[in-house]
């Protein structure tokens, strides 16, 4: 295989997944990035092969889906491996994201790597919400007849938002390359520099958190399918009616009176994860050795899980408000905890090091 | 090759100078992957776990005691005594 180091395919191939230099010391919370990739092979595989049973027409898209759950061969399990991947793959994208805000892979020289990872983040929900094509609240009526190409939601809406669904996954598989040349270009953090080759280390070790992934999917998608699922899939669709819990963010748009408000806070949510490596001005990268700012992040975390009930309960009192403060507290976190714990534990460390400094001159060996 | 970055190739690694490596030897651990794991690793684990329960906890508590308020309001507010107070005024 002396091809491998020379060809300018294989050569790739060799830098990406078998020679490339791996820090020794990382544990498995790195395996998400590669069980990422394997959801979005599922999901492709599946989405492709379910795309060839569906009719995404208002007449013939619920008995489509009906014909694929009892004619289509092994129909059912296609669509239960697309529908429970869908849930893992968020799952995934949280626990992701939740690594590199944790040990601060954000932060020079990864803003690169950090940016298409957001950019990512933007597709996978844009890929969902193309999915719920009910009836959706959003700013006015000129913007969501736009949208829904009518007066209510009907078979042009269907159409193209079943054409937007299928189109924006392989968007996502092309900023999956560009967020791999960020990765390579820098490699992993590493504390200590201690590097071992991708191949077979950590090869292998990805295919045990594969097979374990393959494990659980198998759970769910054999004995509790719907169990992440809505019981209003199961209704046919009715454009005069919305449907009573749509899970999706919607409470940023109901929680905040003013509608429009509730659009920006939604999309800022999202945008302000790109000021994250401007925002964090500290000497230290990693969480590990800041016990402020470590704090803080499983306060922040929490409130993120509080966001997520928020957002698959109704829009009644209390949960409004609660939302409210919760969403505050979000954007507070990353607008005032971290700038200012940063410097308070840049002047801790400062003070401690000149300290330390002073002390070895006072007492000369 | 690539790596031309903050992390160098093999070789040029560009991190802190290694010393006292030993490169033509293999570990004694090499095969044993698991060296330790019941009669270290326990008490390591509980160790290294306990170590963050400051932590997480206070997280964990806030977590409970929203959703716990939430949960109770919302309970309330639809309740006949909830209803009763609020059409009180």
């Amino acid at each position: 295989m002396k091809n491998l180091k020379s060809h300018p395919i294989l050569s790739l191939a060799n830098e990406f997944i078998i020679d490339s230099p791996a820090p020794s010391n990382i544990s498995y919370i790195w395996n998400f990035g590669s069980l990422l990739g394997v959801c979005l092979i599922i999901q492709i595989i599946t989405g492709v092969t379910l795309a060839m049973h569906y009719c995404p027409s208002i007449d013939l898209a619920f008995t489509s889906v009906e014909h694929i759950m009892r004619d289509v061969n092994n129909g059912w399990i296609i669509r239960y491996m697309h529908s429970n991947t869908a849930a893992f793959f968020f799952i995934f994208i949280y626990l992701h994201m939740g690594k590199a805000l944790y040990y601060g892979s954000y932060s020079k020289p990864r803003i690169l790597l950090w940016y298409t990872g957001i950019q990512m983040s933007y597709w996978d929900l844009a890929t969902v919400i193309t999915n719920l094509f009910s009836a959706i609240p959003f700013i006015g009526t000129d913007i969501v007849q736009f949208i829904w190409g009518g007066f209510s939601v009907n078979n042009a809406t269907l159409n193209r938002f079943f054409s937007l669904h299928f189109l924006l996954p392989f968007i996502l598989a092309a900023v999956i390359v560009l967020h791999l040349i960020g990765l390579h270009q820098h490699g992993r953090i590493s504390s200590n520099g201690d590097k071992i080759p991708f191949h077979p280390y950590f090869s292998y070790k990805d295919y045990v958190t594969f097979f374990l992934f393959f494990l659980i999917l198998s759970f769910f998608i054999f004995f509790i399918p719907n169990f992440m699922g809505e019981a209003d899939n199961y209704i046919p669709a009715n454009p005069l009616v919305t449907p009573p819990s749509i899970k999706i963010d919607i409470i940023y748009l109901i929680s905040i009176p003013h509608k429009l408000g509730g659009v920006i806070a939604m999309f800022a949510a999202i945008l302000i994860l790109f000021l994250l490596p401007i925002l964090d001005i500290s000497k230290i990268r990693s969480l590990q050795f800041r016990p402020f700012m470590k704090f803080f992040y499983w306060l922040f975390i929490a409130n993120f899980f509080i966001l997520m009930w928020i957002g698959a309960n109704h829009a009644e009192a209390p949960f409004i408000v609660i939302g409210q403060f919760a969403t505050v507290f979000y954007f507070l976190y990353f607008l005032i905890l971290i700038p200012f714990i940063s410097i308070l534990e840049n002047t801790l460390a400062d003070i401690a090091i000149s300290n330390t400094n002073s002390k070895k001159r006072i007492i000369p060996k | 090759m690539g790596g031309h970055g903050y992390s160098g190739w093999w070789g040029s690694m560009g991190g802190p100078k290694h010393r006292g490596v030993v490169t033509y030897q293999l570990s004694p651990y090499e095969m044993k992957t698991n060296a330790h794991l019941i009669s270290k690793g326990t008490h390591n684990f509980f160790r290294r776990t306990s170590s963050q329960l400051g932590y997480i906890l206070p997280g964990v508590f806030l977590f409970w005691a929203v959703t716990h308020f939430g949960k109770k309001k919302h309970e309330w507010l639809n309740s006949k005594a909830g209803h009763a107070a609020q059409h009180e005024h």
